[in-house]
């Protein structure tokens, strides 16, 4: 049980403060200004104990979001319980930052009255919210209007309202993935591992029955000693064997029958209006790097530095990576650097210590180079200088796991359309997470 | 005179600012124009938040509150109950509005009418509250249902009568069946907080497999605390396990780690007894671990890498495989790289040695020195568990020693000795770069690391005199007792090493620090060698280069230190004690008498009769899961089947009457404390004779450590005292009401206190004190 929700900007001043229970008093708030805020120190643990009291806090920009409880609780559940209180900030009214928040403060109040109640979290669901809760204010409603909102935040399937209408029945699909890498210097794979996640955003009449379909390995094989005899088609077997991708873990929405997905490793569901997270999942085996960095560090004597960076694409020729940028790090003690570059801009930034390299867009199976020479200030310091690993930024309009989605069936029984009539659309965006070479 | 004015401008400017409100609130202009009035209220909250002190404003915003603007009446609730405390008789007024809402045609009107009116914490006002609240829990409108169900709460902690007046907890026991989940779901989280001092909602067979079926339809709030509540529900048999585990086996993929996180707890809390299923449980709850590690949310990684460290407590080769996982990104803030490095240090074995050392290598660069210097340390620990690996790390050690780093070299000089204590044959390849080292290091601990170094391993350096020579000669300025004691140990060994070199040497040393030095425990020393050396030298030889004993170390030290103590940790799994890595009852000071998420174990004991919860007579017949035979196993004396009749005694044992001789508490706190604490025991008896004045009787109290706090005038047929003692370490406080009935002669003890774990012991005592005196002795 959350006892207290409090928000501070950076300076420590409150901008929001919420009690829910008595055991929270006002000395709560200023005992995480003087302990926390003020200390300025590095954040040792995200739960931080004063006085028997625990406060969970999070940071967003330049304010700080802290629940606090005398009790002994969930700890997962109060993370995720401020998490979900930024998202649906952030879905109300952008960024969350001071100014934000001041200039929405009552509609925070209101919000924070709503999605939790004693302490318990109560519905959290930006739809359903966002149906009762506006930021102009409801003044007055006919009767239809207030019961359909009623009915909306009692209704048995919490995430659709009945009676949606679209004259064009359409869908959108994006497999987004985050790509994460850690390569050590001679180019061994540390940890990979992609997370994504498929988002819809569904324009459908009625209420849709949705069939989701991957390339899940373990679908695949199944489907694979279905077919009565393997032999008779060994092509078609080797095609298959080979899309299918194992999926380490993966959690859904809360619309998906997750019964289903145990069973027979079906998606189906009923999806809310509008945008929505289906699905997100994380691969760890058989990812194709888009991108292999090469560095190559020469100190040379203790006033210059040499570095090389090759960065070359692995994948299809025809395909464009954009927004690539590379981060090479440099001493603190820079003087000066000369960079030559064979592709795009590069630029040192002292104030980041690192020079950037940008190229707007790289085809597949390419290969780029940048050389810079590093003059450092003579110091007497004699710290070695603790080389931060070489970062990389890039968007490729693939999947990096290898998922690809086969198919996405749409059925209304009581409405005039049907799977065909419906017009669908997918997009695989996979970008860079931490995708570091050390150095 | 400047600074006087200056406080009265001050203080008059923020009166102005109420009293402006105050104006413009009042201002039949602003009344009119309904936006500029809703901005003043606007207003007034944000003052509120900033904390400056608006309860005068008090009237005016109860006004404000007859509106239909939804928006300005939530702000004016808020107020209102922010300041109803310290308005008692205005608050009064409010009900009147509220109750007006409370039967509003809008449900969120009267939803927000019904929060409202139980958070005003005016226990007068209940007698208002109680009618629309009993009507809000029967409402057609479902959002009105749960708001009321938690009223309930609020007003139980208020007035605990209330509930039994009204017969709240059969209604919200009806309630349990509502269509509506998030009405169920409050029902639950308000059931088991007003039972709570009896163990909070008992979860029987019907409920248990009720909440299991609809489950898949509450939120992921209400999935967590369901499946948190059904801890405390024991199957009958395999099979109806194996039904639930199965049931429940999807809830790991629910996106809110919440759920996640309270599946895995009860997973490993049914299968506790099982122990051949223990291994594939923990392997199963690895890929859903995995994946909130992967989560870029940094705060819930954190939660999710303590479990981990505990998991791996219980099988430490779990995630051998996954040890990549652990590595640290650079942008991975200080607390999850300070984790990772501890859980790479656990699961470090034979296959993956090389790689968590070379990682581990890689953050002895870090910028942070606590970082680095922790580091190192880990690498010494890998060593010391694993015997095989410990050349490799010893190489990987002293290749630190080159990049001369004061506190690098100086901590791993530490690590380095300590791990000579139990690998003497690496001595060879570390000596060779003690000289080097010896120029660099300053540090204290360092420095005797280096020292202890050079005296025990003398022989095989062949300048080692020549390096303490110098040491020696700073004595005098050398501030560290701990270098100095090292240094006379060392030079001692050496001295019988070589002797020639380190005559002269030692003679000076001892006589310095005979003669000159302040610290006892180096003059001690020193006077000890002197005294050894001159009764016998060949007895002093073997007193002070007598064999090391080894350390004992084996690759199961590092998780088993204190099992007692990561047992309970278990028992409160998905909690905060896993966060802070210490059981709750040092973080919580508790009001409520039981802990969140310790299951409270129902099993039955053969043949005990002090078993608290006989729930169904049906389950005494039936055989009991595990057998019982299995308590007599070592294994499950500290395990969490033993009942509640251990906890309590270990509990017993730690807390420890104690009564402190001057307690402190206001007459205002007092009245806090009794209002908000439930009772915990009240007895009578016959007294042996009545106090001829009320002193007399107070006397006797304050002899034995309980306080009198008020009294009733003398002279009256009911005598009533409050007393109050205070437990002498802590903070908590045991309230006494005593009641004396002169025309019966019978005295009434009722006793309010905050640690529950003492209830018996101070009953007994009070008993004790009144016993002989003012009672008559039981028999």
């Amino acid at each position: 049980m959350i006892g207290g929700f409090f928000i501070y900007n950076h300076k420590g001043e409150v901008l929001i403060s919420r009690v829910y229970r008595d055991d929270i008093g006002r000395n709560a708030v200023d005992a995480f200004r003087v302990n926390v805020i003020h200390a300025r120190g590095q954040v040792r643990s995200p739960v931080t104990n004063i006085a028997r009291t625990s406060f969970f806090h999070i940071r967003q920009g330049n304010v700080w979001l802290a629940a606090v409880t005398r009790q002994n609780v969930n700890a997962a559940m109060v993370f995720e319980f401020l998490n979900r209180t930024v998202e649906i900030m952030i879905s109300y009214f952008g960024k969350v930052t001071e100014e934000g928040i001041k200039n929405n403060f009552v509609l925070i109040y209101e919000l924070l009255d709503e999605i939790a109640d004693y302490g318990y979290p109560q519905k959290t669901d930006t739809a359903i919210l966002k149906t009762f809760i506006t930021q102009q204010g409801i003044k007055t409603q006919t009767r239809e209007e207030q019961a359909q909102i009623t009915s909306q935040v009692t209704g048995q399937i919490g995430w659709r309202r009945e009676g949606i209408k679209y004259r064009r029945n359409e869908l959108f699909l994006d497999v987004l993935e985050s790509v994460n890498l850690l390569m050590s210097p001679q180019g061994q794979v540390l940890s990979a591992h992609v997370s994504g996640r498929v988002v819809m955003k569904s324009f459908l009449s009625g209420m849709p029955e949705c069939k989701f379909g991957m390339n899940d390995k373990l679908v695949v094989e199944k489907q694979k000693s279905g077919t009565s005899d393997p032999s008779l088609d060994p092509q078609k077997k080797n095609t298959t064997s080979k899309s299918g991708i194992a999926i380490d873990d993966c959690t859904f929405h809360q619309c998906v029958k997750l019964s289903k997905f145990e069973t027979e490793r079906a998606i189906s569901f009923i999806p809310p209006d509008g945008e929505f997270e289906l699905m997100r999942y994380r691969t760890t085996k058989d990812i194709s790097l888009p991108f292999r960095v090469i560095p190559l560090v020469r100190e040379v004597g203790r006033s210059r530095m040499e570095v090389k960076v090759v960065i070359k694409s692995n994948f299809k020729q025809s395909i464009l990576g954009q927004k690539i940028e590379v981060k090479i790090p440099t001493p603190p003690t820079t003087a000066g650097v000369q960079v030559v570059c064979m592709k795009g801009k590069a630029k040192y930034k002292a104030s980041e210590n690192a020079i950037l390299w940008k190229i707007k867009r790289m085809g597949g199976m390419k290969e780029s180079q940048i050389s810079a020479e590093i003059d450092l200030m003579a110091t007497k310091d004699n710290k070695k200088w603790a080389r931060p690993p070489i970062s990389l930024n890039f968007e490729v309009p693939f999947a990096c796991s290898g998922l690809k989605v086969r198919y996405l069936k749409v059925f209304e029984p009581k409405l005039n359309y049907s799977d065909h009539d419906t017009i669908k659309w997918v997009r695989y965006i996979s970008r860079s997470g931490l995708y570091e070479t050390r150095c | 005179m400047s600074a006087s004015s200056t406080t009265y401008f001050s203080d008059s400017n923020k009166k102005g600012e109420v009293s402006e409100l105050k104006k413009s609130l009042q201002s039949p202009e602003v009344q009119r124009d309904a936006s500029q009035y809703k901005k003043i209220i606007q207003k007034v909250i944000s003052y509120m938040t900033l904390g400056m002190d608006l309860s005068s404003l008090f009237m005016d915003m109860i006004k404000a509150g007859a509106t239909h603007d939804l928006v300005q009446k939530k702000l004016v609730y808020l107020y209102i109950c922010t300041y109803a405390q310290s308005n008692p008789e205005l608050a009064l007024l409010t009900v009147n509005t509220l109750r007006k809402d409370s039967q509003d045609s809008s449900a969120m009107v009267r939803g927000l009418a019904l929060r409202s009116m139980c958070s005003l914490r005016l226990p007068d006002l209940v007698e208002y509250i109680v009618e629309p609240l009993l009507a809000g829990l029967g409402d057609n409108s479902s959002y009105v249902r749960r708001c009321a169900v938690m009223g309930c709460v609020k007003l139980y902690h208020l007035i605990p009568d209330f509930v039994e007046d009204n017969g709240i907890i059969e209604r919200l026991c009806g309630l349990l069946t509502d269509p509506d989940v998030q009405v169920l779901c409050n029902c639950i989280s308000a059931l088991d907080e007003i039972l709570a001092a009896e163990g909070g909602l008992q979860v029987h067979k019907k409920l248990a497999h009720y909440l299991l079926k609809r489950l898949k339809a509450f939120s992921g709030w209400g999935q967590s605390m369901v499946i948190e509540l059904l801890l405390r529900y024991k199957p009958r048999n395999t099979d109806e396990l194996f039904d639930i585990l199965n049931l429940l086996d999807d809830r790991l993929k629910h996106p809110n780690s919440a759920v996640v996180m309270a599946c895995i707890q009860l997973f490993i809390h049914m299968t506790k007894d099982m122990e051949d299923l223990t291994e594939h449980i923990f392997k199963r709850i690895r890929g859903p671990l995995m994946t909130i590690l992967a989560s870029s949310n940094s705060e819930l990684v954190y939660v999710c890498l303590c479990h981990i460290e505990l998991l791996l407590t219980k099988i430490p080769n779990l995630f051998d495989q996954e040890y990549r996982s652990f590595f640290s990104r650079h942008t991975d803030p200080q607390y999850i790289k300070t984790k990772k490095l501890e859980i790479l240090t656990a699961i470090a074995s034979i296959s993956n040695v090389e790689e968590v050392v070379t990682e581990l290598s890689a953050h002895v660069h870090d910028v942070d020195i606590e970082m680095s210097k922790k580091s190192i340390k880990a690498i010494g620990e890998i060593a010391m568990c694993l015997s095989q690996a410990s050349e490799y790390c010893i190489d990987v050690l002293l290749t630190f020693l080159s990049w001369e780093i004061e506190y690098i070299t100086s901590q791993t000089l530490v690590v380095i000795r300590d791990l000579l204590l139990k690998y003497e044959k690496s001595a060879i390849a570390v000596l060779p770069q003690m000289s080097q080292c010896l120029e660099i290091v300053q540090d204290p601990k360092g420095l005797s690391a280096i020292i202890w170094i050079l005296g025990e391993y003398g022989q095989s350096i062949p300048d080692s005199p020549y390096m303490l020579e110098p040491l020696v000669n700073k004595i005098a300025s050398e501030q560290s007792a701990e270098v100095k004691l090292q240094l006379l140990t060392a030079t001692m060994k050496l001295f019988f090493k070589k002797p020639p070199e380190c005559q002269d040497m030692l003679g000076r040393l001892l006589k310095f620090c005979v003669d000159e030095e302040s610290h006892m425990d180096v003059h001690d020393r020193a006077l000890l060698y002197y005294r050894l050396l001159k009764t016998n030298a060949k007895e002093a030889e073997r007193v002070v280069c007598g064999s090391n004993s080894k350390p004992v170390t084996n690759p199961s030290n590092l998780n088993t230190n204190m099992p007692n103590s990561k047992e309970l940790l278990f028992k409160e799994f998905n909690t905060l004690s896993i966060i802070y890595g210490q059981p709750s009852v040092h973080f919580i000071s508790q009001t409520i008498p039981y802990i969140k998420g310790l299951p409270y174990t129902q099993e039955k004991e053969a043949g005990d009769e002090r078993v608290l919860h006989h729930q169904e007579e049906l389950e005494a017949e039936e055989p009991i899961l595990p057998p019982s035979g299995q308590h007599l196993t070592v294994g499950n004396l500290l395990g969490e089947d033993v009942g509640n009749e251990q906890q309590d005694e270990e509990r017993e044992e730690e807390d420890v009457l104690e009564l402190s001789d001057h307690p402190a508490l206001t007459p205002a706190q007092f009245e806090q404390k009794w209002k908000s604490l439930p009772q915990s025991s009240c007895w009578e008896e016959a007294m042996a004779r009545l106090p001829s004045t009320p002193e007399e009787f107070q006397q006797h109290f304050s002899e034995n450590k309980v306080a009198v706090i008020a009294s009733s005038p003398p002279g009256q047929s009911i005598q009533k005292y409050f007393f109050y003692a205070q437990q002498a370490s802590e903070e908590s406080f045991f309230l006494v009401e005593a009641v004396i009935d002169v025309t019966t002669e019978l005295l009434r003890i009722v006793t309010k206190v905050e640690d529950l774990s003492l209830v018996q012991q101070f009953d007994t005592y009070l008993r004790t004190c009144l016993e002989g005196e003012w009672i008559v002795e039981d028999d």
